[in-house]
This record gives structure tokens, sequence and C-alpha cells, in this order.
């Protein structure tokens, strides 16, 4: 689907919202291309290639609010289904923060290239592709009998969207996005199976990374876990590695949500301002980053993104607002959600950290577990290893963290230089004291 | 991102986030004359009207996906509409509508897998997408044309009022009856948030070994949430149900059950406490503790992992794994709960499959794949999120059987340790088989008796570890109609789960030191 195709359907509903009853509307069409690729035992394990397509409708009667979306363009079922939105939206509840954006808020230039879009997207032939599952699989298969199965992964996918809306709202967005990964299972003679995995994703094909690093990393993960167990529970200082360290950061995101907030679920409602975090801490949302996973220009209303800072040294300075919530809490809107969040990076990568650690736990992996967004309570599953003497003595595995996430935060003891950038959380290698571990 | 085995079993947030679509309106065209929302039963010819396709096209499709060399080839269509409205502030405020169509082909060879899916059903889009899907097999093969033969299905739910037929504001005076009776409750109450979900999900599945079957599968999910404030404190929690039924399942005792649950289960917080942190003895209350199945040993027994050889459990079918009075079953045909199948999503029978009976590991959860591999009979679990997707081997509803003992001596039983009640999520590592889940509400229990209640604690164990160390298992069984949703590589499908009164003698509880 051309983008002119999208125009026009989207001028199409526009004009069909309007005529039956509607004061407001958004449309919003998309097209996109997917692909996924899959290597096992030395052949393809699973081919998989699609097109999809749909479009999604904001209806505003007065102050009453629907929204619906369909996978059906055809005009005859899209002028159906604008029709029974509006229906439904009439039957609602007035509400009066509802409505579209004010347009002041809109960007002014929706041609800025973030560098998200990969002109070569259509040109890359499968058979390129499956080579490089081959190969990602051949180089993280090593020559150990502990090794029981190797599997490789590449999946791409291009995406195209069209937002208009009634009151001026007109910007077209592309972006496409690869990602490659391989997991390694082995055996472990105390009778488990672990398994170790690494990914990484990219905006354009040739900005993946070598593959000889990530094969290394699969096996490296798989086999350090061999004989693996859990330790005594006690307080440990923590050293929580960048690639799963958005597990915990996103205790201090979600709470920043103007949802959150108006809806008393947010343990963070009362503290704008306040100094509540450790003072190494400081977070900004950052939606300008170059081929960034979460960069744009706008939000999903259409709101302009802006670099915001979320902690300062500590010190809450902004929740993320949305439009029809920030009405509800009398605050101006901003962002209706995380683009990419990054920090202020420190000195150390994660080498240089855990030598410098007497006696502590390294956390590799989260499993399960959950927070609650309003008193801050927290519990994880963990595993990882043992630092003793600046070294990774033992795996650990089968224990549980647990605390608040007050506490946890304002426990921090070192940020790392060493952001994760195959996510939009770029978390860095974070060092936390005094966290509290249930094991034997 | 699609990298690893961790499986996870999540309930909270779905109503909110990923619920969507406003059905009680949305006509599809291809239906020409057929009012599906009014018709209480619709023939295959329905099924094929509303896809726009007959039994000629679809094996004409069928031909040219196999026709590189694929060994089997199943082509699923789907037309969902899902609705959502809901309650904020003393107000209906909002509303959700969403439709799918479209139709998955795919190819297997071996244990390979080809797959295509299309939005846009008709006989040239059909047959493209046999192309791509076939592009798994390399060679060729003249294949002769497919016969389609249909046959009898069970019918273990039913929607008496359809879900397309309920007007707005009828499912409004639902909310906002539940609103007030939530509110009347107690007055510590400060915010409410109240859904309604209905799914409506027409299928049709044809495979290359001639079957051909359709099928209605209704949803209906109700959630409410609270925030309550006490002397400056505040804490959240809520409750929800999930059927497959029509809108008959919004009745009174549905209403009075969510109303009453979201509250207790809210108030009891302001009293709770974390336990000590370590090792203890845990008793899992009938009900919702059914998660400990479903993660401890369910996802370790789909059939794929085992065909790897990435499970735990791969080389332990008819051995002893627990004592003999523990019997686990996975069972889609558990009458109108969120995990019934009349058949799975390759055409094949649902069944109650037992993985433990009296202690002896019995059988793995298959898919087509896995079933040939292991040249048994399929159990039902082939299962997708949408036609977006390849099937893999999932589970229903997961429970276990009543056992001997009775809950007040289990209880009695225990020295230091907790009684968990509500839960949130769990998750597994398949191949260690560490598993966790997250308590919501429970109990401390100290010398035998209860003391205070506990919340926000996680736990992690073992699943064969924590198999064998089951000890004593009551009569009181109860099946859980929450909202549960299963999560396996990338795709979500509707599920539920049943437990006794159980007590494992030992696992890690998260909690302070």
């Amino acid at each position: 689907m051309k983008l002119e195709d999208k125009i026009k359907l989207a001028e199409f509903i526009l004009e069909n919202c309007k005529k039956n009853g509607a004061t407001e509307a958004s449309a919003t069409i998309y097209n996109g291309v997917e692909s996924e690729y899959e290597q096992r035992e030395y052949k393809l394990d699973k081919l998989s290639q699609a097109k999809t397509k749909g479009a999604k409708i904001e209806i505003y009667c007065g102050k009453k609010y629907a929204a619906a979306s369909t996978n059906d363009l055809r005009e005859k079922t899209l002028l159906s289904f604008v029709k029974d939105t509006i229906n439904v939206a009439k039957y609602l509840e007035e509400d009066e923060f509802r409505g579209l954006p004010d347009p002041k808020y809109y960007p002014k230039d929706t041609n800025v290239d973030l560098l998200i879009y990969d002109d070569n997207f259509s040109k890359i032939p499968s058979e390129k592709k499956i080579k490089l599952v081959e190969e990602l699989e051949n180089l993280a298969n090593k020559n150990d009998e502990r090794i029981i199965s190797v599997n490789s992964t590449y999946s791409d996918n291009e995406y195209e969207e069209y937002r208009a809306t009634t009151n001026g709202f007109s910007a077209s967005r592309k972006s496409s996005f690869y990602s490659i990964s391989v997991e390694v299972a082995c055996k472990d003679f105390k009778g488990g199976k672990p398994s170790g995995y690494s990914y990484a994703s990219s905006r354009k094909f040739n900005e993946l990374p070598d593959l000889r690093i990530l094969a290394e990393q699969a096996y490296k993960k798989a086999v350090g876990k061999i004989g693996q167990e859990k330790i005594n529970s006690g307080k440990y200082l923590t050293v929580v590695e960048n690639r799963v360290g958005a597990r915990l950061l996103n205790m201090i995101i979600s709470p920043l949500f103007a949802s959150n907030v108006q809806q008393k679920r947010s343990i963070f409602a009362d503290k704008l301002n306040q100094k509540i975090l450790s003072d190494k801490l400081t977070i900004y949302d950052d939606p300008h980053i170059p081929a960034g996973i979460g960069s744009r220009l706008y939000d999903s209303y259409g709101i302009e993104s802006k670099k915001m800072v979320l902690f300062e040294k500590g010190v809450l300075k902004n929740f993320y607002v949305d439009v029809y919530y920030g009405r509800k809490l009398g605050m101006e809107p901003n962002s209706a959600s995380p683009s990419n969040i990054v920090l202020e990076y420190g000195e150390k990568n994660l080498n240089e950290i855990i030598k410098s650690i007497d006696r502590g736990i390294f956390v590799d992996n989260f499993i399960g577990g959950n927070f609650n967004t309003l008193t801050g309570d927290f519990s994880f599953g963990i595993s990882g290893y043992l630092i003793e003497n600046g070294e990774l003595t033992k795996p650990i595995n089968e224990m549980n963290i647990t605390g608040n996430v007050i506490e946890l935060f304002k426990n921090i003891v070192e940020v790392g230089a060493d952001p994760y950038l195959y996510s939009s959380y770029r978390i860095p290698t974070i060092v936390y004291n005094d966290v509290d571990f249930s094991g034997l | 991102m699609k990298i690893s085995r961790r499986e996870f079993l999540e309930k909270t947030g779905k109503g909110i986030v990923a619920a969507t679509l406003l059905p009680a309106f949305l006509k599809f065209e291809p239906l020409k004359n057929l009012d599906i929302g009014k018709q209480s039963f619709l023939s295959l010819k329905d099924y094929c009207d509303l896809f726009n396709v007959d039994e000629k096209i679809i094996s004409k499709a069928i031909s040219v996906a196999i026709d590189k060399g694929g060994d089997y080839c199943d082509i699923y269509f789907q037309f969902q509409t899902s609705s959502f409205i809901a309650m904020e502030d003393n107000r209906v405020n909002r509303a959700f509508g969403d439709v799918i169509l479209g139709a998955g082909i795919r190819v297997v060879i071996g244990d390979q897998t080809g797959y295509c899916y299309t939005e846009e059903i008709t006989k040239e889009t059909l047959i493209k997408a046999a192309q791509t899907a076939s592009e798994i097999a390399k060679g060729t093969k003249k294949s002769k044309p497919v016969k389609l033969k249909t046959s009898e299905k069970p019918s273990y739910y039913k929607a008496e009022i359809k879900l397309e037929d309920l007007s707005v504001d009828k499912r409004m005076n639902y909310l906002i009856n539940l609103n007030e009776k939530i509110l009347s409750l107690d007055k510590r109450i400060v915010k409410t948030n109240i859904g309604l979900s209905a799914e409506s999900n027409y299928i049709m599945v044809a495979t290359s070994e001639g079957k051909i079957l359709s099928d209605y599968q209704p949803m209906i999910y109700i959630n409410a949430r609270i925030t309550a404030e006490q002397n400056g404190k505040k804490e959240y929690n809520g409750a929800a149900l999930a059927k497959r039924a029509g809108f008959e399942a919004l009745n009174e005792d549905n209403l009075n059950f969510i109303a009453k649950e979201a509250v207790d289960r809210t108030m009891i917080l302001f009293d709770a406490i974390k336990p000590k942190a370590g090792e203890m003895e845990v008793v899992l209350a009938a009900g919702g503790s059914g998660i400990l199945l479903h993660e401890a040993i369910g996802h370790g027994m789909e059939a794929d992992f085992n065909r790897k050889g990435t499970s735990i459990f791969s080389d332990k079918i008819g051995k002893k794994v627990a004592e003999n009075f523990v019997s686990i079953v996975d069972d889609g045909t558990v009458e109108g709960s969120r995990g019934a199948i009349n058949f799975d999503d390759e055409g094949n029978e649902s069944q109650k499959t037992f993985l433990v009976e009296n202690g002896i590991l019995k059988s793995y959860m298959h898919d087509y794949i896995s079933a040939k591999y292991y040249k048994v009979k399929p159990t039902g679990n082939g299962r997708r999120e949408s036609f977006k997707y390849y099937p893999l081997p999932r589970m229903r509803n997961t429970y276990m059987l009543p056992g001997p003992h009775k809950k007040e001596e289990i209880i009695e039983s225990v020295k230091y340790g907790i009684l968990c009640e509500t839960f949130t999520n769990g998750q597994v590592l398949i191949g260690p088989g560490d598993f966790t889940f997250y308590v919501k509400n429970g109990y401390l229990i100290e010398n035998g008796k209860i003391t205070a209640p506990i919340k926000d604690v996680n736990i992690i164990g073992n699943g064969p570890k924590v198999l064998a160390d089951i000890s004593m298992v009551a009569d009181d069984f109860k099946f859980d109609d929450g909202t549960w949703t299963c999560g396996k590589d990338g795709q979500s499908v509707p599920v539920s789960l049943g437990m006794p009164t159980v007590k494992v003698n030992s696992i890690t509880v998260g909690g302070v030191n």
C-alpha cells in the first residue's frame, strides 16, 4: 500500500466520521511487511513471511469517546465500521476531559530524519537471511559435548503509518527493524539443562553486529550456568547486567504515567520535585536518538516528542503526561509513553565493576516476579553468579530478591558506562547495595 | 523479540491493556445476508460464506501448498470481533473495538514449518500465501486434490446470549451496578476501574489430511480494580472473571463475587506483612494455585521442548515423579471455562490429557509435529494466538485432581510457612526447570495457625523437585475462572487452572532478612 493510498483512506474515514455525527476524529492507516527465520540442527526450522495492514480510529461525539481498529480496509466495510463506532460512542457517558489535543502541541516539522528506515529493506534476498541464521548456528555450535541444542533466529519488519485528525494533524512515518538471536542449551551434570542467549537489533541490515560476538556470548552464558545452585539468604551488594536492567528500571518508570498518578496507583504521585532516589541517578526520556529503538517525532496522539528529564540526581522532575490524564490532572501533555530511556552514565564497564567488588551477587537473569506501582513492593526470581574478590566464582539460581523500590533506588552505589543499545531502555550495569536475597 | 524459552503466565493488566473492541455493531461484508449475531447455529456452509471461499478453493490452495514436497498443510480462517467498555472515575466513558479477518497457511515438512498469512481472503491471495508458505520445501511433488470432509464435534461451551446481541446500554448498566456494589462494600475505596470485554471468534480449519471443521468461540471477561485509603496509606488490588460464555455470564452472582473478591483482596493488604526470606513450607490454597502446575510442570511437558531435548522432563516419561496421590491433567473439556476448546487450531479433538497419573509421568502435550515425531495420537494441544501465527503445543486448563487429605490438617501440619491465595503471574525456564509465581495475597502460618496476612512475594522453585516435594493434597478441588493468559514464543492464548489445597515441604519464598 502506497502512502497516497493511506492518505486517501484516512481522508475517506475522517470525512465519513464528520458526516455521521462525530465532532472530532483521528484516523491512522498502517501497513507492514515481516519475515522470520529460525534455524536448528543444521536446517531451517521455521520460515514465516507476511504482509499486514490496518486502520485505527478515535471518535469524539462532543465529550463522548470510542476507539476501534480493523484490518479490513475495503471502503464499504470501513464505512459501516465508522458508523458503528460512532453509534457506540453516542451511548457512553460524557467526559469533559475527552477531545483531540490542542494543535499547538503538534510538531511543526515532521520531516526530520531519525535514521530509522533502511532504504534497502525490500532488496535483501531471502537467501542472505537464511545464510545468516546458518552461520550464526554454526558459530555457536562449538565443539563441546555439553551442548544439547542451538537455535538461531533472524527477523525483520518494515512499517509505515499515516495519521490525520480533524483538527489539522497530518503526518506519516516509516521504519525498519532487524533482529537476530541465538540460544544455546547445554547439559548440567546436576541434571538441569541451562541455556544462554544473545540478541541484537538494528534499523539497517548492514548495521547488525558481528555474529561471532553473539555466538560467543550465548555459548559462554550457557556453559557458565553449569553447576548452578542457590546460596544462603542475606543482604548482598548486587550488580545487575545491562541487558536485563530494564526489569528493575521499569519499576520507577511505570509509576510516572499520568494514568497511574491520577488513578491513585503511583508511589510517586505527590513526589514531584522531591529528592526520592539516589543522587547517582539522572534519567532522561530522549526521543531523538539517531536510529534508536524508541525514537520518534510525536507520540501516539500526535504530541511533539521532546527530550525531558525524569529524575535529576534523584529528584523527580517529570511524569509521562498524555492528553487525557493531563487534562484530568491539570498538567501540560508531554508524552503518552516512554521513547528511549537514557541515563547519565558512569565511568566503568561491567568487568571493571566486578573487579572492584569483594563480595556480592551478579544478576544476569530475572525470572517472573512483579511489583506494586502504588506501594513500591517488589519481588523477582533471579539467577546469576556469586562475586568473590573481584571474580565470578560460582553460578547461582533459584533465588528471589525482595524489597521496596524507593529503598532499592536510594541504595545505588554505581551507574556503569555501558548502556545496552538493543533496547529502548538504554540501561548500563548498575550496582545496588543491601539487596535482600532469599535462598537457602 | 523472539529469543528464549522463557515462558510466562500473566493475569494482571490484560483487562485494560490488551482488551479491545465492540462487536455489537460490526457486520462483516462477505457475510451477505447472514446476521451472525442472530444465528444460534452456523453450518459449515455459513462459515465458507463468511470467509468467501468454497471447498474447491480451499482444496486448490492446499494442493499448491504441498506441491513443493510438503508433508502436510493446514489453513486456519479467522474472523474475530472484540469489544471492551470501561468505567473510570464513576463514568462509563470509553469503548474500544477491534475486528480481525484473515487466513494463515502452514506447510510442514518433517519438523520444518513454512508459514504465511493473508488479511484479504480471495482465491488469488490464498494461492499466493500457499506458494509463500511452501518455500520451506525445495522439491516438487504431484499431489492428488484433497477431498475435504467435516465431522461432528463436541460442544464444551455455548453463548446463550450471543456476544453480538447485547446492546451497549445493557453492558453499561452492568458496569454501573458493579461499581455501585463495590462502593457500597467499603468506605475506604477512593478509586475504581471496571472493564467488560467480549470476544466472538469464528474459525474454520482445513487440512491436507482432508479435515474441515468450524467453530464459534465466545469469551467474556469482567475486571474490577480498586484503590483504597486508610490513615494516609493506600493499597490497590482487584479481581476478574473469565468464561467461554455469552452475556448470560453477566448475572448477579458473578457481580457479587467480583465485587466482594476485589474489596476483600484489597482491604486485607493494609494489615499485610512480609514473611522471612528463604526456604519454608508452602501451602497452596484451592483454586488459582494451579499456577504452580502451569509453571512447574505444564510448560516443561509441552512436547516441542521435549522433541528438541531441551526440557527438564525430556527423559522422564513413565517415571515416578510425585507421590501416588498426585494426578495432574491438562483438560480442554471443562465446560464454559476460559481454556476450553472443542478442537484445537489444527483440527484435532480436545481431550483431558493426564500429565501425571498417580505420581507417574504419563504424556506430553502434542501438536501435529510432535505427535508425528513421537508416533502418538494428537492430544489436542496445537493452539495459536490468531491466524497470524503457526500453532505450537500449548496448555488449556491445567489442574490437579483432589487427594486424600483435609485442608485443616494441612494447615495444622505447618510449623513456619505461608499459605498462598491469589496470584498475578509466573514464569519458567524450561531447561533448568526453575519456575516462579507471584503471590499477591496470602497468610503466614506459625505453629499450625494462620497468624497474619502477607502480600507481594515471589516464590521460586525447581519443577521436578517441587513435584516430588508435594506431601499432602486435600479433597477440596476448586477450578479458577480468572483471566489467565499464557505467553510462549510471542503468542498469547487463554488458559485456566485449578487446584485442591496442597502442601509443598520446601520452596524458596521472597521475603526480608
